[in-house]
């Protein structure tokens, strides 16, 4: 294994040199690894913030002052709610990746002196160091022999041999997988890859999770795409123990207009179109309304969405609301849930409120029963039914195909560098006496490892070889 | 839980008990016995061959009462904490038997057993009755190899704990029956080697089923979180044999925080909720 010493210039006092060095140290390496280990294990211990921007001062204020207290705004000054947006996580995470292109680079001559294959003839002194040299003295195998013997055993074991004369001896330098090594920067590739990946999806991509459709209804997609959503129908299945088995949504997708598809979406299996995905989400019961204003003018047809479960009075109720249009009232309706509406709100009853959107003042309230319209601050409200709407997660998402190709680079490199480890292999055979010789091996790891093994196996066959010569001698 | 089930879940657990207790005694009872190159024995061979079939038995026991459960539910044992423990133990048998097969180690199998009965213990006082697939999880390809890789990285994970755990002890013992300190780390390093590329494969496939499931590849979600945790310790530790003076202990003690996190990343389920809350 390489140690992480880069050779730099004398010239330490060059400040480039400096910042070089420090770059591409492993220890660096180490030490971000650790704090990024850290980091990551206080966002799962800690919880964080995932909203929108502009609500965390709310969220703040409501969600984290009644669990963290006082703590709260230090906590938020050292950005711990936030911490995969924080300045700790992206800093050390900018800090390794300069780390990593140094290392890479700093290595790239090294590397490709182990594919090259390196030197050939080394000095006896190289075999008594590195921890797995082994001597073997033969008695009756002449130095040629044994140089033979051993090309073709370490050959027929999948060994690029080199072999040079120098003087009497012949010196070996034979290496396996040597294209592993280039695994390394695979692996090291894929994870500026997949960090690219994570910013291009940030920047580039677009998400809208709250993306609904009532039943019958159609909306645009929005994101400039032209693309536009009509549900059919929604369906939601359970199991007989009430855990849920299936929600699925029948859509046609529209581009400009123009039917494109037709398709079931359900969870895990979302509707592709172009760049955009659609993914089941959500669901919920909505309200269908006709209103018109006082010149019979309809101003709103469609759905509310029935998603705020309330408490008023003993009664247990669901609510939704809308803004009506050109005006600066909005409109909230509330249904009994479930039968809980008591005496007071029946099935097929509506209570519907106008509030004035500034102040958040009632201005006005009724009762409307399906079928029978009636007249609410001027304006006639139709109760036309009850419905469902289905909620999308809409997706474009350019970052996913870096993240993809990043994964198969990194597994890739893995599977290089650790199935199919570098195997080096160094000896040499020295003539001794009058027809025996002495040969020098050694690997370039002490660990136990296939290499120790496979230069242990050679040492056997020639060992033997060297006594069954002797034998028939 | 079917009758069979639960009785091969039984039967695991009492032979790996007893496998444990004949393995104790053939590392007591070794004596002063030597091999056949004069090495002291680290263990009777006898009994410690008994202490193997044992455990050869449970881990078969373990693999009926995982079939039949797969053959009741339909599904792989992929979907509570229940089922997520029996594959965990599961695997640590099989990696944990492995060993014993290419290293001999006789001590690292006993630990192993111990870590796996009480993966087992742990499952049967869970929730065991089948429960069927919520629709995040009716992906059956992807959560079996999902589930699978978790499996082998985490049992060879184990393995590399229970190497790095005696490694501490004989580095200060030096136990002469004992595997040696060195072969110790080389064992363990070996297990990370082995287990790395699965658990890397395992977030992969997370992320890959996260997008189609969920509609992103990567949300940060607790569980998600603390497997990168794992992640980058492993990592961390195979970046520190690099350095200079980092083999030996400081590596175990790596190690063992790494699997301490593999054990924080399994039992999240309780600690935090997040997506990956399935019972």
């Amino acid at each position: 294994m390489e140690e992480n010493k880069i050779q730099t210039s004398k010239s330490n006092s060059d400040i480039i040199d400096r910042v070089w060095h420090f770059f591409s140290s492993i220890k660096l390496a180490f030490i971000l690894i650790i704090v990024i280990a850290l980091l990551s294990l206080s966002g799962a211990l800690i919880m964080q913030y995932t909203g929108a921007p502009d609500s965390y001062q709310t969220w703040l204020e409501n969600v984290a002052q009644s669990k963290f207290g006082l703590w709260t705004p230090i906590m938020a000054l050292l950005q711990l709610f936030r911490i995969f947006h924080s300045i700790w996580f992206l800093g050390a995470g900018t800090l390794l990746v300069i780390n990593i292109l140094v290392c890479s680079l700093a290595r790239l001559k090294s590397i490709t002196q182990v594919i090259r294959g390196g030197h050939i003839v080394q000095t006896e002194s190289y075999y008594q160091s590195g921890g797995s040299g082994v001597e073997v003295s033969l008695k009756s195998d002449s130095a040629e022999a044994v140089s033979n013997l051993m090309k073709e055993k370490l050959q027929t074991r999948g060994y690029r041999v080199r072999v040079e004369k120098a003087g009497d001896n012949f010196h070996f330098a034979a290496d396996k997988n040597r294209y592993s090594r280039l695994g390394t920067y695979l692996t090291h590739f894929s994870l500026i890859l997949f960090i690219l990946g994570f910013l291009v999806s940030a920047v580039l991509g677009y998400r809208n999770e709250a993306f609904t459709v009532g039943v019958g209804g159609v909306e645009n997609v929005g994101d400039n795409s032209r693309l536009s959503l009509k549900l059919l129908s929604f369906t939601d299945e359970y199991y007989p123990d009430g855990s849920p088995k299936d929600f699925r949504s029948e859509v046609v997708l529209y581009d400009s207009g123009q039917e494109v598809k037709q398709a079931t979406i359900r969870v895990n299996h979302p509707l592709s179109y172009k760049n955009y995905k659609f993914f089941q989400s959500s669901f919920g019961p909505t309200v269908l309304v006709l209103i018109k204003d006082s010149s019979g003018q309809t101003i709103v047809n469609g759905d509310i969405q029935m998603n705020y479960p309330v408490q008023l009075e003993g009664l247990n109720l669901m609510s939704g609301g809308l803004l009506l249009p050109q005006s600066s009232y909005e409109l909230w309706a509330y249904k009994a849930n479930q039968g809980g509406g008591g005496s007071m709100i029946n099935e097929g009853e509506l209570v519907i409120q106008i509030i004035e959107q500034s102040t958040q003042k009632i201005i006005n309230m009724g009762k409307v029963v399906q079928g029978t319209p009636t007249v609410l601050n001027d304006l006639e409200i139709n109760y036309l039914g009850d419905s469902q709407y289905s909620g999308f997660q809409v997706t474009r998402d350019p970052g996913a195909n870096f993240i993809w190709a990043a994964s198969i680079f990194l597994l890739a490199g893995l599977v290089l560098v650790f199935y199919f480890p570098v195997r080096q292999l160094w000896a040499v055979v020295i003539p001794a006496g009058a027809q025996g010789s002495r040969v020098l091996l050694r690997t370039n790891t002490s660990r136990a490892s296939s290499t120790v093994n496979d230069l242990n196996r050679l040492v056997k066959e020639i060992e033997y070889h060297d006594l069954k010569n002797k034998k028939n001698s | 839980m079917s009758g069979v089930e639960s009785t091969a879940l039984n039967l695991t657990i009492i032979l790996l008990a007893v496998s444990v207790v004949v393995g104790v005694i053939a590392l007591i009872a070794r004596g002063g016995q030597t091999d056949a190159k004069g090495h002291q024995r680290s263990v009777n061979p006898t009994i410690d061959a008994g202490s193997i079939v044992l455990m050869a038995l449970a881990f078969i026991a373990l693999t009926i009462s995982v079939i039949v459960r797969w053959m009741v539910a339909g599904h792989g044992p992929f979907s509570n904490m229940y089922e997520f423990a029996v594959g965990f133990a599961w695997g640590v048998m099989l990696i944990g038997l492995i060993f014993q097969w290419k290293y001999k180690a006789s001590f690292l199998k006993v630990i192993s057993m111990i870590i796996a009965i009480a993966l087992l213990l742990f499952a049967a006082s869970q929730p065991s009755r089948v429960v069927p697939l919520v629709p995040a999880l009716q992906q059956s390809y992807l959560l079996t190899a999902h589930v699978a890789a978790a499996i082998i990285a985490y049992g060879t994970f184990t393995s590399g704990f229970a190497a790095a755990l005696l490694y501490l002890i004989q580095n200060k013992k030096h136990y002469s029956w004992m595997p040696k300190a060195e072969q110790l780390d080389d064992m363990s390093y070996r297990a990370v080697l082995v287990g790395f590329p699965f658990l890397t494969l395992l977030i992969i496939l997370g992320a890959l089923w996260a997008n189609i499931a969920w509609g992103r590849y990567w949300g940060w979600d607790p569980k998600e979180t603390a497997s990168l945790v794992t992640w980058l310790f492993y990592i961390a530790y195979m970046h520190s044999r690099l350095m200079r003076g980092w083999k030996g202990s400081r590596a175990a003690i790596l190690l063992i925080i790494g699997f301490a996190a593999v054990l924080f990343t399994f039992f999240g389920n309780f600690i935090f909720s997040g997506l990956h809350a399935y019972g």
